[in-house]
């Protein structure tokens, strides 16, 4: 009888817990309700651990910049002087006016004087001297550093110093385009709130009268990192200037940011395809729950517990049924290529990276393998970003066919000095390969000896499967001329700490494909990442794994940083672009184009921005301007 | 040995054991290859403030120094700081191990309890319907990977008829806009139902079958023939001779459940984002957190250890035959 009892209690429970109404099902209108992928581990902006996509959604709506990029990435007409025609003032009242004073510039900067921090106070010209001297003096937040100084030592900024209350000025060692998109697009900070904390901090490790040291520095930025935001600081007591205030922040579940009902930019005109915009916040808040795997995003998207979320293309059908929900794609400013480890053979003979880039048939395996979501590059700027992309470079056997792209890749190996002890046999009609009869075997370097085996980096299956499958499709492939090929599947950890160990040993690898980059609109990567000084065997972080090595190169990428020309720049960086191509110490491959799916019952007005899409960190006017229904 | 001793000898036992636990997981996580520091650390950083960060993590000295360290720390149970969040791991690890419990509790005990129970149903009416049936559902779900039987029940009761949330632990918009206690707990209640059972069935199907194997062959046991021929009632025959008797190769396989069940919990808390301990292990252990990955194994460890001493204190309860001398 007891155990009847306790069946039935079960059965009981588990259909009065069934019958609990969700309470999603009467969710707040105008919250917008994010799915999100990863917690928000924290929002101290000093913090380099904090550094990551999903914090930086928080902190952008909360600091703002003096200078932002055109939400559609037009050009300002007011920024004809500006190495980069893309800007436009936010914080700032209009574009910086530089004058060479002596044999140092002057950037003058106007501040509007009707931007107020969330507690009422102006943000005005001492908020900024404050944030640019924790760079000069403090160098943090960290991550920032490399954009204040080119030889990653000393700054090329002097000083940052008060003229009036809404005027300042940087006095500029040289004049160079990184001022305009790195410091000018940082994030102020009220001095009123961190000023203390900073004292405080200086106060308990800078020892002496004399200058901070560079491991007090270390130690001052570690104390100031420390401070959480949330505990430390209560979330109602932090001050930004931003169009969203942190409300309830629940670790592991969910964040809460409520809209600054004064925000100072409200009304301000956005101009985005064509159409103006006024800038709101008209919805009541963001709502960003936390949603450890992409299947149960996609189930809270279809059960209406989010209104955006990213899809795959397997989920397309299931939500084209939703006439409640739109799909739109956006192809990302993401940077994916064949790295070749130039130090060691066979990948420092020029013939071997090109026949690999012929037989990397990357259109190929887009279509069939990654059904459309990894677009083919030709360049190290993704073409996304059009304005410096130089659209004439070498496509590598762009519309040729497999046996085709074996073929030249053989041509080029033969020509280059390679031999076999078995060469393949093609058929050849009219000139034209229309069949590999013999595979290729034991290459033979220019020098004489063997081809050791060459080791393909990617991801591991389990992990990335669709990407294993096209390294082993490439691996084929090389097999087929009779390089050696083999892909070594590895985790993501793992392929960084061999291609920039940090030690700083020889990077420790042949070929990779694991490691890629997201990019800022400024084309300034094609320095940091291929500057014979980012070597991570000579500099600490150096992210040149590839061991590219020109000097013709290195001047051209410096020239390209000091180059405030618009035009003349442009020319420069599609060089650099042209050079890349030539010399081939990375072969670009793909770019990403994610799929989004959002609610147009509950919002109108979705932006989404070339890019980066609709609900990224790098699209604040995105949360601006959409508008609950 | 009274009671007393027996305890002091298993709580030292336990105490060796955890020390072998966290020795093993210390170096076990050094030897992973990987910068721990990769996650936080800007490839663009200077390499002094990379100095500086590696050093407040303890990174920049041997790993034997690390690992006095670490014992030195363990003592006063400070578990280092959490790469990931920057922030102590005590403090993290307080805000899951309530959930984490709150979600192991329930599910340990419904699978013991039933387990037991139905073992012994359907090994009294052997060569019923009901022993078949319980059988056949017992065997089916015994051998189905529990992770697919989760993903199962989120698609048929959460998806398809939206019964149950899909995931996590609270309704994060009834939780931020205010509600009342008693609406927190029926929300907390309301997602607890899916894993509970994926976590109960991991163990309960194995519990059962064991029972009823026991069960079978306790009944053929001349004392319990004895006790039929003196004409005790069934249920006094079932449960007093029987059943208490058939029990302990079941209890001996909850104490092996209970470790078994960390890996089952972290794939549980995966699957339906439940912010427990085993979550907070998965994300440590692939982001290469040692501190809080290690901090996670220890309190699993502990947990096990506390229950296992607690099921062997309980066992000499079960068996007479047991004593503490």
């Amino acid at each position: 009888m007891s155990s009847k009892l306790l069946v039935l209690a079960l059965a009981t429970l588990f259909l009065m817990a069934g019958m609990v109404v969700s309470p999603s099902e009467g969710a707040k209108e105008n919250y917008l309700r994010l799915s999100g992928g990863q917690d928000i581990k924290g929002i101290n902006p000093f913090n380099p651990a904090f550094g990551d996509v999903y914090c930086a959604l928080v902190k952008t709506n909360i600091w703002e910049y003096l200078y932002r990029y055109t939400p559609d990435f037009s050009e300002n007409p007011e920024a004809k002087d500006s190495p980069d025609k893309r800007i436009f003032p936010w914080i700032a009242a209009e574009m910086p006016v530089y004058e060479k004073v002596g044999d140092k510039y002057e950037a003058t900067v106007k501040l509007r004087d009707d931007v107020y921090w969330w507690d009422g106070k102006p943000l005005t010209a001492d908020d900024v001297v404050f944030t640019g001297n924790l760079m000069l003096e403090l160098r943090i937040p960290a991550r920032y550093w490399p954009d204040w100084s080119i030889t990653g030592e000393e700054s090329y900024v002097e000083s940052v110093q008060k003229v009036d209350d809404f005027t300042v000025k940087y006095v500029l060692k040289e004049l160079v385009p990184l001022f305009q998109v790195g410091p000018m697009r940082e994030y102020i900070y009220p001095k009123h709130q961190w000023d203390p904390i900073v004292q405080k901090a200086i106060d308990k490790f800078h020892k002496g009268p004399g200058e901070i040291t560079e491991e007090e520095r270390g130690l001052i930025g570690m104390e100031i990192s420390s401070v959480d935001l949330g505990n430390d600081i209560k979330l109602d007591e932090i001050i930004g200037s931003g169009p969203f205030k942190p409300a309830d922040w629940r670790k592991g579940e969910y964040m809460r940011l409520d809209a600054n009902k004064d925000y100072w930019a409200k009304g301000r005109i956005l101009n985005i395809n064509g159409k103006d915009y006024k800038v709101g916040p008209y919805i009541d808040g963001i709502l960003r729950k936390v949603y450890k795997s992409n299947d149960a995003s996609v189930l809270a998207m279809k059960n209406g517990e989010v209104d955006i979320t990213g899809i795959s293309p397997t989920d397309i059908p299931d939500f084209q049924k939703f006439d409640t929900m739109k799909i739109e794609n956006y192809t990302g400013n993401s940077l994916f290529y064949i790295g070749f480890n130039l130090r060691r053979k066979p990948m420092s003979y020029l013939p071997f990276r090109q026949a690999v880039a012929y037989l990397k048939n990357k259109e190929l395996l887009n279509e069939r393998v990654f059904h459309g979501r990894l677009p083919p590059i030709y360049s190290v700027v993704p073409f996304v970003n059009e304005y410096w992309l130089n659209p004439d470079l070498p496509t590598y056997g762009k519309g040729m066919n497999t046996v085709e792209r074996e073929y030249k890749a053989y041509t080029i190996l033969k020509e280059g000095g390679f031999g076999w002890t078995q060469e393949p046999e093609f058929k050849v009609v009219n000139g034209k390969a229309v069949e590999l009869i013999t595979k290729g075997e034991g290459l033979v370097m220019p020098d004489g000896k063997p081809c050791p085996e060459v080791k393909i980096l990617g991801g591991p299956p389990e992990q990335i499967p669709d990407a294993a499958q096209a390294n082993t499709m490439l691996q084929e492939w090389m097999r087929a001329v009779g390089i050696p090929a083999t892909f070594t599947p590895i985790d993501f950890g793992t392929a960084c700490d061999m291609l920039w160990p940090p030690d700083m040993s020889v990077p420790n690898y042949d070929i990779n494909t694991i490691a890629g980059w997201s990019l800022g609109p400024d084309p300034g990567h094609i320095k940091d990442l291929w500057h014979s000084t980012q070597r991570p065997e000579i500099t600490a972080g150096g992210a040149n794994a590839e061991g590219y090595n020109d000097r013709g190169f290195d001047k051209l990428a410096e020239m390209s940083a000091r180059e405030m020309d618009p035009v003349k720049r442009r020319a420069i960086i599609f060089k650099l672009q042209e050079m890349i191509a030539q010399d081939l110490p990375v072969y670009p491959t793909t770019t990403i184009t994610r799929i989004q799916v959002y609610r147009i019952d509950r919002f109108e007005d979705w932006f989404n921005r070339p890019m980066y899409g609709i609900s990224s960190y790098m699209n604040p006017f995105g949360y601006m301007i959409i508008k609950p229904k | 040995m009274g009671m007393t001793k027996y305890l002091f000898r298993r709580v030292i036992e336990g105490v060796i054991t955890l020390f072998i636990v966290i020795t093993i997981t210390f170096f076990l996580f050094r030897i992973m290859p990987g910068d721990p520091l990769s996650t936080i650390m800007d490839p663009k950083m200077t390499p002094e403030v990379k100095a500086a960060i590696r050093h407040s993590y303890g990174l920049d000295k041997s790993i034997l120094v690390q690992y006095g360290l670490y014992i030195k720390n363990m003592l006063t149970l400070n578990l280092g700081d959490s790469f990931y969040y920057s922030r102590p791991v005590t403090e993290v690890l307080a805000r899951r191990i309530p959930n984490t419990l709150l979600l192991f509790t329930p599910a340990t005990v419904l699978a013991a309890v039933l387990g037991i129970m139905l073992g012994r149903i359907i090994a009294w009416r052997r060569n019923s319907k009901l022993e078949y049936s319980l059988t056949l559902v017992g065997l089916f779900f015994y051998m189905m990977p529990f992770f697919f039987f989760g993903l199962i029940l989120i698609y048929v009761f959460a998806f398809k008829l939206g019964l149950f949330p899909t995931s996590g632990m609270i309704d994060y918009e009834l939780w931020t806009f205010g509600a009342t206690a008693s609406e927190k707990i029926i929300d907390i209640l309301h997602h607890l139902i899916l894993p509970l059972i994926t976590l109960t069935m991991a163990s309960f199907c194995g519990m059962m079958l064991l029972m009823r194997t026991s069960m079978v062959e306790t009944l053929r046991e001349d004392y319990v023939e004895a006790a039929r021929a003196r004409g005790l009632p069934d249920k006094v025959v079932r449960n007093r001779y029987a059943a208490r008797n058939a029990e302990l190769p079941v209890v001996t396989a909850l104490i092996l459940s209970i470790s078994l069940s960390i890996g089952g919990g972290v794939i549980t808390e995966t699957i339906f984002s439940w912010p427990g301990v085993g979550w907070e292990l998965f994300t440590a252990t692939v982001g290469r957190d040692y501190p809080l990955a290690q901090g996670c194994f220890f309190i699993l460890a502990l947990i096990t250890i506390v229950a296992v001493i607690v099921i062997d204190i309980a066992y000499a309860y079960l068996d007479p035959r047991i004593s503490y001398d």
